[in-house]
């Protein structure tokens, strides 16, 4: 077991994590500013090229954006399971819960490089690259253009969190998660809910509808 | 701070209302054909999903007052955003040209 650390500035380990919690907090919030940028930016571009981007809509392959909904629902569950393990002080149930967010979100990462790959064959690339014959228009472009831009942020977050998960699952398995002291979890886990979040709103409008 | 979270059910129960949830979005968009309400249908059902990944996996069911309160700002300002600038590109029109400039003085003097 590991003591948790103290920061001078706090009185106790609560108001050191209540301070916490605002923190991240804040930085999701930024985070949700952040893709609310191109969200408004897409919402834009579909009002402008509508039928564009409802053939571009249904050309992507449903099964891949789908299968990734299943991959990030399923992670973010046992990311919210690995908070319940810290909180009842099951060390190694706590691990694998990480452990499992981790797995969980490199598959949706390998699922994402085969449509990423099939895209590239086809030519249905972002801005200047884009060479697709079967949609050769400038709203066909705008669609894959936002495709690539929303997704690939989506992504590199995406990556970053599975370092995170892959970390924390580490520093689990050692026991630095108390059911006392646990804050640094679930910061993490609240990252990742976020990834879980976005998604969740980027596959109807990028797969659905 | 409200009370902490002690069992897994809450997890579980959120979890398979996001699939059902899901599924729901996944039957529309195949077997209804609304245009320009099919998307509309499935963002409302996103936010009910989002709403519940926030509620339960991200667990504000138990943040305090200050943290409901910097989501909610932000959260009107992105749906204020989003309104006015659809709204905006929506309601844009092709601009009448331009009046033709009139007679000039020397007309006005004969």
């Amino acid at each position: 077991m590991h003591a948790p650390e103290l920061g001078e500035q706090f009185s106790d380990l609560e108001h050191q994590a209540a301070a916490l919690r605002f923190g991240m907090w804040v930085f999701v919030v930024s985070e949700i500013l952040l893709f609310a940028a191109l969200f408004t930016l897409y919402a834009a571009y579909r009002t402008m090229f509508p039928s564009d981007f409802r053939a571009g809509v249904l050309h992507n392959t449903f099964a891949y954006g789908t299968a990734n909904l299943f991959v990030l629902l399923t992670s973010g569950l046992t990311a919210a399971l690995a908070v319940f393990g810290a909180r009842t002080d099951r060390r190694v149930f706590t691990g694998v819960m990480l452990s499992t967010t981790a797995g969980l979100g490199l598959a949706f990462l390998a699922i994402k490089l085969t449509e990423y790959g099939k895209h590239i064959e086809e030519g249905s690339l972002p801005g200047p690259w884009y060479h697709y014959s079967e949609l050769p228009t400038f709203g066909g472009n705008r669609f894959f253009t936002m495709y690539w831009g929303m997704t690939g942020f989506h992504a590199l977050h995406l990556t970053a969190g599975v370092l995170v998960m892959g970390w924390m699952a580490v520093r689990a398995f050692q026991g630095r998660y108390t059911a006392r002291y646990h804050v640094k979890l679930e910061m993490g886990s609240l990252y990742w809910a976020l990834i879980d979040l976005m998604w969740i709103f980027l596959w109807p409008i990028l797969y659905l509808s | 701070m409200m009370a902490r979270r002690a069992s897994a059910a809450p997890y579980l129960l959120a979890y398979l209302a996001l699939l059902l949830l899901a599924g729901v979005s996944l039957a529309f968009s195949r077997a209804v054909h609304w245009p320009h309400w099919d998307l509309v249908i499935d963002l409302a059902v996103a936010t009910m999903q989002g709403g519940l990944v926030m509620w339960v996996f991200m667990h504000l069911s138990e943040t305090g007052f200050q943290v409901r309160l910097a989501i909610g700002v932000s959260l009107s300002l992105l749906l204020t955003l989003l309104f006015l600038v659809t709204a905006d590109v929506a309601t844009r029109q092709v601009q009448p040209p331009a009046p033709r400039p009139g007679p000039s003085e020397a007309f006005y003097e004969h």
